[in-house]
């Protein structure tokens, strides 16, 4: 049962003066793809006190999982739970680990968890309990008192079944100041493109903004504290130094949830980031990605981010019609998205976006204005198309409004709704053959994915190398496969939108598209290739000069053959 | 659409080969199955949910 939280108005003891036993390890399983910050974090902080802690990735076999359980005896495992449609792949897991007798103290953390936390408990009966919103000091407290044999039910920020009851204790403060945290936990080997390292870092936790598909406002909204905190900019360019001379790290990707640009005080913490950055001579050596909303992009600062380094920005632009936009509350318009894509483009900085081709409000004529839209901005080729169906999450107002409406559907690993116009779901299917089914837009062989990566190698190769002759006439290559992949894709789906509209016979023949797919990716990967041997002695030098990690030297097929 | 090109296949060294899945992100699981299938799955969980509530309750009787 849901209960009132109320905010707690005396403090426990510090952390530095809580008694606790750090002989035993505390384990973290969560997905490590492209690093973790959010484990990241909480491993710094127990380590920071005296744990060991070993972090673990749940796409390991879990029969690996538990072994490593076994070996350590953990006093604790924290799960995070970074998706929720992996909700079942925990349960089996947790299930699994207590059916093998390992019965340290369970818990789980992120976003569902904490939002749904009563659903959390009742989908996974293993846990013991639940870590709500940011997790840090929660957690802490939670291994000190475990540590030591103290009752831990009286810890802030947590939820946990007494009897037949779900009790919620207070909801703890999100942390004031993320630059007391320690870096986070890195403790892999960093990914590489063409040799150069990569490493995800943020210089802000939060969103100010209330966009209905989105369950990060509701998730820092909920808790007490103030929604946005920005870290002091010389102690961000300080943690990319450190990053970039003792790992060698030279591409950074900022994962904050809006990287903060927006209005006087973002703006002005932006410019203070560039003068840091400029200052401290990474931009000759370094280069980075973030995330923004389009009526953030201003010229004149992205001009500026641009020389200090910036490469490659994310929007998520969601919708090209205004109705789309509406609901799914981005309190921006199209004109404003074209803006921005107009202001990148004329810069020369290359961007890649997320995009709802349908949401809760979708006609057949919003379908086709979203159509449009892409084709507008994707007209030159400068990027692949990509889209996805809204998904109404846990602890988002969208979903909400469908539960109001009695439009929900699904469960909460498949969460779905029904169209105002019935013929959109058969719609749906249809292009989900084509764009999933088929490897165009969805999963690890799909085009999108395989353009995107060319299109940021050309970003990297042209920043973080020196000028390669030919390099103008491979990006025109390029565009020129990624035009026509996207002219192709953007007619197939319109079609489509007329077939379940209109009763039109389709044209399409699944094998002459599957031939037209292969197609674009034997282009782009004998493209590719060529100019990236035509270069390989200059780019292997380049790599040499800075002293980048260089793979043994083996003749290797690339992606088509993998 | 560009026209493939023939020949013999560049060999690329280890360090450049083209790594796609640093950008890739992770899609829920139903977009990576026929929807059919995955439709046909959740009526066979929904099912099985029925079943074992009906025998619980018969325990309990």
């Amino acid at each position: 049962m849901r209960q009132p939280i109320p905010l707690r108005v005396f403090q426990s003891p510090s952390a530095a003066e809580r008694e606790r036993d750090t002989s035993r390890p505390v384990m973290l399983v969560g997905f490590q793809h492209q690093g973790n910050l959010g484990l990241g974090y909480l491993a710094a902080v127990l380590r920071e006190h005296g744990y060991s802690v070993r972090v673990v990735d749940i796409e390991q076999p879990p029969a690996e999982i538990l072994r490593i359980a076994q070996e350590i005896n953990p006093i604790l495992i924290g799960f995070s739970l970074i998706f929720q449609f992996f909700i079942d792949r925990y349960a089996a897991l947790l299930y699994v680990m207590r059916v093998h007798g390992i019965d340290c103290h369970f818990t789980m953390g992120g976003h569902f968890p904490s939002l749904s936390f009563q659903q959390t408990l009742e989908l996974v009966p293993e846990l013991d309990s639940v870590v709500r919103f940011e997790g840090e000091m929660t957690l802490l407290e939670m291994s000190d008192a475990i540590s030591v044999g103290k009752d831990w039910r009286d810890i802030d920020g947590i939820v946990y079944w007494r009897g037949e009851e779900v009790v919620a204790t207070p909801a703890r403060a999100l942390v004031e100041d993320l630059d007391k945290l320690p870096y986070p936990e890195r403790n892999y080997e960093p990914e590489a493109v063409l040799g150069r390292s990569i490493m995800p870092i943020i210089a802000s936790r939060g969103c100010a903004r209330t966009c209905s598909f989105c369950s990060i406002h509701t998730f820092y909204r909920a808790a007490p504290g103030k929604i946005v905190r920005t870290r002091k900019p010389a102690e961000v360019v300080k943690e990319m130094k450190m990053l970039h001379e003792e790992r060698g790290i030279t591409i950074f990707l900022f994962q904050d949830d809006d990287f903060p640009l927006f209005g006087t005080v973002w703006r002005r913490w932006a410019n203070e980031f560039v003068d840091e950055l400029l200052r401290s001579g990474l931009p000759e050596k370094v280069i980075w990605k973030m995330n923004c909303r389009a009526d953030a992009v201003d010229r004149d600062l992205f001009i500026r981010m641009k020389e200090a380094g910036l490469y490659f920005v994310y929007m998520g632009l969601e919708s090209g019609s205004e109705k789309g936009l509406e609901t799914l509350h981005k309190q921006i318009t199209v004109e404003q998205n074209l803006r921005a894509v107009e202001i990148l483009k004329s810069i020369d900085l290359m961007w890649e976006y997320g995009f709802m081709l349908l949401d809760p409000s979708s006609t057949f004529e919003s379908v086709r204005e979203n159509l449009n839209f892409l084709r507008t901005i994707l007209a030159d080729g400068c990027l692949p198309v990509t889209f996805c169906r809204m998904l109404p999450y846990d602890g988002t107002p969208i979903k909400d409004e469908l539960v109001r409406t009695g439009r929900l559907r699904g469960d909460v690993c498949s969460p779905d709704y029904d169209f105002l116009d019935p013929r959109l779901a058969e719609f749906y299917d249809g292009i989900t053959d084509v764009v999933s089914l088929q490897g165009w837009i969805h999963g690890l062989e799909a085009v999108t994915l395989q353009l995107s990566t060319a299109w940021h190698e050309v970003a990297i190769m042209q920043r973080l190398f020196p000028a390669l002759p030919g390099m103008s006439e491979y990006a025109d290559t390029l565009r020129g496969i990624t035009r026509n992949s996207n002219d192709l894709l953007l007619r197939v789906v319109e079609d489509l939108s007329y077939v379940y509209s209109d009763g039109r016979e389709n044209r399409w023949d699944p094998a002459k598209l599957e031939e037209s797919r292969q197609q674009v990716l034997d282009d782009l990967i004998t493209e590719r290739d060529d100019f990236i041997v035509r270069h390989q002695e200059t780019l292997l030098t380049a790599l040499r000069l800075d002293g980048a990690p260089i793979l043994v030297e083996e003749s290797a097929r690339i992606a088509a053959t993998a | 659409m560009a026209t493939k090109k023939k020949g013999a296949k560049a060999q690329v060294a280890a360090t450049f080969i083209f790594r796609k899945e640093w950008v890739f992100d992770e899609v829920p699981p139903w977009l990576r199955i026929d929807r059919a299938a995955w439709t046909r799955i959740q009526q066979l969980k929904t099912q099985f949910i029925k079943e074992v509530n009906a025998e619980l309750a018969k325990g309990q009787r």
